[in-house]
């Protein structure tokens, strides 16, 4: 069990429950614009040579 | 306030020895660990650079073959950056962050964890690469095609070891802006938040969305090599320039990545010792934020000589000069901080000062590399050269030393030894201008980059240069000794080490509780908020 | 000695502004930098460039000197040490507004001269003459192409060999040590000259400081530029993109020359049968490689039953391979052609001494001279390889179209050339397909 996870029990912090899952929630967001733009560029790349 | 919750500290089992770092969780640990991986790849580079010193003392070839010299300049640059610079920055914002925030922890532990281990394994795979046939990467850290394909069994290792750095990096930033975004103490509004933490959500945004593209860059490369696909080989209709458009849409950024973070730790510093507020606390934030868009469309300035359109050639020469303008603000906020403080003279405080200075010289050298005419001139000497070492040395490096002795005694519960640490930074700041200032001369006489030997009037240039570097790189030994000393004991530090020092993290006691915030800070302790004195 | 080392310290001091005094005293002995400022150069470009630098400098000196004297003062003034207590302000608007608005107009000052001169750089139009500019690892081709004739450009031999490791040749006794070449380019002045820059390998760029002219020569791609040399002279410079392991090594030298002598050296090179001529003493040199002439070496494809006899005077000493030294190749007649079909266009013999030098130029490079690959890079044998000992079609299909990092040689080689290097390919390092490739089979696999 982490740090977080065990403060998150004890319930010593208001709100760290739902703020985590919201914070997971944003990671999960971001990850996958990451791995959009990953794709991305192989399309916008694979687009372009199309074009010449 | 909080020091009530350090007495219910160790109710978790906390493992012991080795293990306890491979398995943390913890924010401290992981940003202690980023710190000391980022200082030992600092004189791993380091040793790169001296190497390369030592070669171009005189002219002829004296130490080393000429492709190994091209792979050492490759390897420092990409172990500096990445290896160096990125996870120290990355350091202090595990460590910083959640203190400055109010928050008890990074928001996803776990993944913070793995974010730091992949670094590891990445450079071990990078620098295995020396000793494999054909030699490491020799292409420079740009690994321009066709040139890097020439690389020999390196060349898959390179790619899946910038291929870890970058998931690292990746997940390390979306650490950042989930804790700041979603952990944030409920009285701190974005706007009242202290600018080290502004600049790094900026950063992490920077990062989220240009490491994917340098890796989408390289896996091109490496299909091209392996799998008969041609992105960027004429013969196959590809174009080699259309990889330098892609490095550089990560490289710009990629350069501010590595300096937004310093801009945060300099606000800090300079408004602590100058014993004010911070001069245009709003200013600053946008300052960030434009420099941060304006990154993403001038990335083509690094290739103005690859035979652009003349109207792409204007375009990436006007947003270019534009960035001067948010540069030139955050000087003359720091300036204005200082105007009228009650300034005093510690280490962290030198250290902010000859960023700004230096910062400042570097910042000037590219207004003029921006000048495309000029630049035909410049590009690829050692003019540019100087130019990121004055912005990358004495701005990013720099800056993290002033961290370092800013946030030793929070991190420590003691104080550094003060005349050792301006011992380190007298002589840091002295040899380190002998070694990047001829440069500029250099560069301006025409003597290109990256290369081993040179005709013989550069010698002297070249030579203090060199001296410079060595200098440099050994009283970096002295920062080691000061960090180790300070962790081994020292003066005691007090909760709020420095007199002028404002910010939640200062609120903590020194050594800081091992769950940062296990219960929320009073409100109190955000209002008056240091930076506006509203 | 020592005043002209202080003269040039004083340079140093007016031309970047800041000084390193500690660092000027140490420049003990040997010469100091011919210059330690951009040169004003002979071309109108680095006129323009030269300018704008030294515009762009002293502006940046101005506000280098207002910013720092601003720090200095508050470090030297507002110190807690000297008693000052700080003022709590921390917010101007007006302060703000001011200096976001006055480094605008400073850089929209810069911006102007700088498009001017960038403007000026693209107009390549209405040349009086044009040279094409190849980079090779690690070596320069320079191609008049009016004239019809190309030579290369390398590393003179007494500075390569001074380069070596442990030479225990002193750098500073060769002259011009890494600056010379074997056979400069020539150009006249006061003409228009059009550069077209390209590369045959990897990346490379085409840099002499006194022209500010620097393209990137990049491989599958044509990049212009121009130069109007202004004054008779020697000019140096070298590669700027690093182009592997001897980039540092593949020096430029032009030499300008009054109109008059440039075409008394056009005339010579014309008649001097493939020696290159150096330009100051219009005497054929011995060393390096040979000059090209371009009809007969580019008009492969002509329809010629008996192309190999009738080879142009100058043409013969051309097809001598590179470096001068093999053993001449002879032209045809004196050598009666194995038994081959009735009017081939190529002999097993011309084709496997041609075959040499398009390989030594062109496949050497990946492949290793010995023909035994690379297996770093993957490039795999051409000694005992399955495709050149295997079909040949396959084999003219893959030199053609070109496979990963295999180039396309269709594009860039001739039929003649590609036939001559692909009988080569079978028939050396231990190969014995026996197969002569004729141009004509390229031509249909094309």
């Amino acid at each position: 069990m982490n740090g977080m996870a065990e403060l998150d029990a004890q319930k010593r912090v208001p709100g760290l429950t739902a703020n985590r899952r919201r914070a997971r929630r944003t990671a999960l967001v971001f990850g996958l614009i990451a791995l959009a733009f990953y794709v991305g560029i192989f399309c916008l790349m694979h687009w372009r040579h199309a074009l010449s | 306030m909080s020091n009530t919750a350090v007495a219910h500290e160790h109710h978790a089992e906390h493992p012991g020895g080795i293990w306890r770092w491979i398995s943390t969780t913890n924010h401290k640990d992981i940003g202690t660990l980023y710190l000391f991986f980022s200082l030992l790849m600092f004189f791993v580079g380091g040793s790169f650079a001296m190497l390369i010193r030592a070669e171009l003392f005189e002219p002829g070839m004296q130490l080393m073959d000429p492709l190994f010299f091209n792979e050492m300049t490759t390897l420092h640059a990409l172990v500096m950056i990445f290896g160096a610079i990125m996870p120290a920055f990355v350091g202090l914002a595990n460590w910083m962050i959640p203190m400055m925030i109010g928050a008890p922890d990074m928001a996803l532990p776990r993944m913070n964890n793995w974010s730091f281990w992949l670094l590891p394994f990445a450079f071990l795979l990078l620098l295995s690469t020396l000793f494999m046939p054909g030699g490491g990467p020799a292409g420079g850290w740009t690994m321009y095609p066709p040139l890097m394909l020439q690389t020999g069994m390196a060349f898959p290792f390179v790619i899946f070891a910038i291929h870890l750095m970058g998931i690292s990096s990746v997940m390390g930033a979306i650490n950042v802006i989930a804790t700041i975004l979603n952990l944030r103490s409920k009285d701190m509004p974005l706007m009242k938040m202290p600018m080290f933490v502004w600049s790094w959500l900026i950063t992490a945004y920077l990062l989220i969305a240009v490491m994917p593209v340098l890796a989408g860059a390289v896996t091109m490369m490496l299909t091209d090599r392996y799998f008969g696909t041609s992105f960027f080989s004429a013969a196959g209709g590809g174009d080699p320039v259309l990889y330098q458009h892609v490095f550089w849409f990560f490289g710009h950024p990629e350069v501010y990545i590595m300096i937004l973070p310093a801009f945060g730790i300099i606000s800090e510093v300079i408004a602590t010792f100058s014993r004010k507020p911070l001069f245009g606390y709003d200013s600053m934030v946008y300052a960030i934020a434009s420099i941060a868009f304006l990154s993403f469309i001038v990335w083509a300035h690094h290739m103005f000589t690859v035979g652009m359109p003349l109207a792409a050639e204007l375009f990436f020469m006007f947003s270019t000069m534009l960035i001067a303008v948010p540069t030139g603000v955050k000087v003359f906020n720091w300036l204005a901080t200082m105007w009228r403080g009650s300034l005093s003279f510690e280490t962290p405080m030198l250290f902010a000062i000859a960023f700004v200075f230096l910062f400042t010289i570097g910042g000037f050298s590219g207004v003029m590399l921006a000048l495309v005419p000029a630049d035909y001139q410049y590009h690829q000497t050692y003019f540019v050269v100087a130019h990121f070492h004055y912005v990358l040395v004495t701005g990013a490096a720099f800056a993290i030393m002033s961290a370092v002795y800013y946030w030793l005694p929070k991190w420590t519960g003691h104080m550094y030894n003060e005349t050792l640490g301006k011992t380190h930074f007298w002589l840091s700041v002295i040899s380190v201008n002998v070694l990047f200032f001829p440069q500029h001369f250099l560069g301006l006489a025409g003597m290109p980059r990256r290369i081993p030997d040179y005709p013989v009037q550069f010698t002297d240039f070249n030579m203090m240069s060199s001296i410079g570097g060595f200098v440099f790189g050994a009283s970096q030994l002295l920062l080691v000794a000061g960090v180790i000393l300070c962790i081994r004991g020292g003066k005691k530090a007090e909760a709020r080490a420095w007199e002028g020092a404002h910010g939640l993290e200062w609120v903590l006691p020194s050594p800081p509780p091992y769950h940062s915030f296990s219960e929320p800070p009073p409100a109190s302790a955000i209002w008056p908020h240091p930076y506006r004195a509203d | 000695m020592l005043i002209k080392l202080l003269r040039s310290a004083l340079r140093g001091v007016m031309c970047m502004g800041l000084t390193l005094l500690p660092v000027l005293a140490f420049a003990a002995d040997g010469d100091m930098p011919s210059d330690i400022n951009m040169p004003q150069g002979v071309t109108p470009i680095s006129h323009d460039a030269w300018w704008i630098h030294m515009f762009a400098f002293w502006v940046c000196v101005g506000i280098g000197v207002v910013v720092f004297g601003l720090m200095i003062w508050s470090i030297v003034f507002h110190r807690k040490s000297a008693g000052h207590s700080s003022h709590h302000f921390h917010d101007n608007i007006y302060l703000e507004v001011t200096w976001t608005i006055i480094p605008f107009v400073i850089l929209i000052a810069l911006a102007i001269p700088a498009a001017k001169g960038l403007v000026r750089i693209y107009d390549t139009s209405e040349p009086d003459m044009t040279v094409k500019i190849t980079g090779f690892q690690w070596k320069w081709q320079y191609d008049y192409l009016q004239d019809g004739f190309s030579y290369f450009s390398m590393l003179a031999a007494d500075s390569n060999k001074a380069s070596r490791l442990d030479s225990g040749i002193d750098p500073a006794s060769v002259p011009h040590y890494l600056r010379d070449v074997d056979h400069p380019l020539v150009v006249p002045v006061g003409k228009k000259i059009r550069l077209l820059i390209t590369a045959d390998d990897v990346i490379h760029s085409w840099y002499v400081p006194d022209f500010a002219e620097k393209t990137d020569a990049i491989p599958g791609f044509v990049n212009q530029a121009w130069i109007k040399v202004e004054k008779p002279g020697v000019y140096r410079g070298g590669c700027t993109e690093l182009c592997g392991r001897w980039h540092g090594f593949m020096p430029i030298v032009v030499v300008a020359e009054s109109w008059d002598d440039y075409q008394k050296w056009v005339a010579a090179v014309k008649a001097g049968g493939g020696a290159y001529i150096n330009p100051h003493t219009l005497q054929p040199e011995q060393n390096g490689s040979p000059v090209v002439f371009a009809p007969a070496e580019l008009n492969f494809n002509a329809p010629t039953t008996a192309a190999v006899a009738s080879v142009p005077a100058p043409a013969a000493p051309a097809s001598r391979p590179k470096k001068s030294k093999a053993p001449v190749a002879k032209p045809a007649p004196a050598t009666p052609a194995p038994a081959v079909a009735a009017a081939p266009a190529l002999t097993m013999q011309t084709a496997m001494t041609r075959g040499k030098q398009v390989y030594d130029q062109n496949c050497a490079a990946c492949h290793m001279p010995d023909g035994k690959g690379n297996e770093a890079m993957s490039v795999p044998a051409i000694a005992g390889g399955p495709i050149p000992n295997g079909p040949l079609a396959a084999h003219i299909a893959l030199v053609l179209h070109g496979k990963g990092i295999m180039p396309a040689w269709g594009n860039i080689l001739s039929d003649k050339d590609l036939a001559a290097v692909i009988t080569y390919e079978r028939n050396a390092f231990g190969n014995h397909t026996g197969d002569l490739v004729q141009p004509a089979q390229v031509k249909a696999a094309r």
